[in-house]
């Protein structure tokens, strides 16, 4: 099948909301989340010839996916606030990493990576959960969230717990 | 009916049902699940309140489609530097007034500038272009190599742009290319390999990603460790 212009608009309504949520799950707010959706649905309609018809919502959310992470590569939405976009209160009795080394920090991680801690840490989602999103095993979700919570102590807090069970 | 811990219900399935897309055995047989377990219940309010947090949507805005004239080749903004540029940086003729660039970060910085009608924009990773734009990109390796340039057109048509030429880590190279009329979107591949590939080698990894759309090809598989790349995708808008 062939998407038409009319079909997509119609996905957009009913699917729209939902990938409209992941994308602001990773990005941390509207603006960036709205272009992430619109790239999203651009790519969509871009790739309609090879759309088979089926799982539109997983289509959908595979393409809203990429689209957030380019747009967080490109806007660094944690720049002015790495703590409120990791949703990390500042740690009691230490010494807070100062904004700029954290907004560093966070540049010399994948944008990949920088969302999967996003999505742990100010989401909360599970790591089934992260998993899912991201196509992967939730082994290498637990490995790869170790790794970066070592590395992001100082930002997270040793208030915050390091990856969970689930 | 417990819900099976080493089997949890699936985030899709969640957006699914707060959508109302789940058929209504499913989203009754969910429901009651979620009665005896806490942890889904809560997963499903949560998924519930992030989707209605969403709003109303922004207005949708695709592309305007044209009609397919006759495929056209890619066209070197300066043909004359081309060749003499094969073991050189390509630099562009005249400097630019530099606007304030996006910059990717990852395997290795690229900035990208469209020009049009001496107008610069810095440009992220989906350019909206159109014939007679000019695209200058800066790119600057992490390590040495051979960077090459390809273009993947959405009919499948692969081929390299200018020559292979040699990098150093943390220099810059520049380059520059125009957008010709091919009406359909296109992707760009910025490389940066050991030695230069065949464009063979590179239709190959394009054959092995061919199920995947144009539009989340955003990098080749199995072009070799080690390779570095970063990818542009190109639409194109309307005539002006």
């Amino acid at each position: 099948m062939t998407l038409t212009r009319a079909d997509l608009h119609e996905l957009y309504r009913r699917c729209g909301p939902a990938v409209r949520a992941r994308c602001r799950a990773i990005c941390g707010n509207e603006a960036d989340a709205d272009e992430a959706l619109r790239d999203a649905f651009t790519r969509a309609w871009l790739a309609r010839g090879r759309f088979d018809g089926r799982y539109p919502l997983a289509w959908l959310q595979t393409l809203g996916r990429s689209a957030a992470i380019d747009v967080i590569r490109r806007r660094r939405p944690w720049a002015d606030d790495p703590r409120a976009w990791l949703d990390c209160p500042a740690p009691r009795g230490a010494e807070p990493l100062a904004a700029l080394q954290a907004a560093r920090l966070l540049d010399s991680f994948k944008p990949e990576d920088a969302a999967m801690l996003r999505l742990r840490h100010a989401e909360g989602w599970r790591v089934h959960e992260i998993a899912e999103h991201l196509g992967t095993s939730e082994r290498t979700v637990r490995r790869r969230l170790e790794r970066l919570e070592a590395r992001a102590r100082a930002l997270l807090g040793p208030e915050r717990e390091v990856c969970h069970a689930s | 009916m417990r819900a099976d811990p080493s089997n949890p219900v699936s985030r899709l399935d969640l957006e699914r049902w707060a959508l109302g897309r789940l058929d209504p055995a499913a989203a009754a047989a969910l429901v009651a699940q979620a009665r005896e377990d806490a942890d889904l219940g809560a997963r499903m309010a949560r998924v519930r309140r992030e989707i209605e947090a969403a709003g109303d949507l922004p207005p949708l805005e695709l592309p305007a489609e044209a009609p397919a004239p006759p495929r056209r080749r890619w066209v070197w903004a300066w043909p004359a530097f081309a060749a003499a540029a094969a073991a050189v940086v390509l630099t562009v003729a005249q400097p630019w007034r530099q606007p304030p660039s996006e910059v990717f970060r990852g395997a290795f910085d690229l900035e990208l500038v469209q020009v049009r009608l001496g107008q610069a924009s810095p440009q992220g990773a989906l350019v909206r272009g159109r014939a007679g734009d000019r695209l200058q990109f800066t790119v600057v390796p992490t390590r040495a190599g051979t960077l090459q340039v390809y273009d993947l057109q959405d009919d499948g048509a692969l081929q390299p742009i200018g020559d292979a030429r040699p990098v150093t880590a943390g220099e810059p190279a520049t380059g520059a290319l125009l957008l010709d009329d091919f009406p359909g979107s296109e992707r760009l591949y910025f490389l940066v390999t050991d030695g230069a590939l065949e464009p063979a080698e590179v239709q190959r990894a394009v054959e092995r990603a061919h199920a995947r759309p144009l539009a989340d090809l955003d990098h080749l598989p199995g072009l070799g460790e080690g390779t570095l790349q970063r990818s542009v995708l190109v639409i194109k808008e309307g005539a002006p």
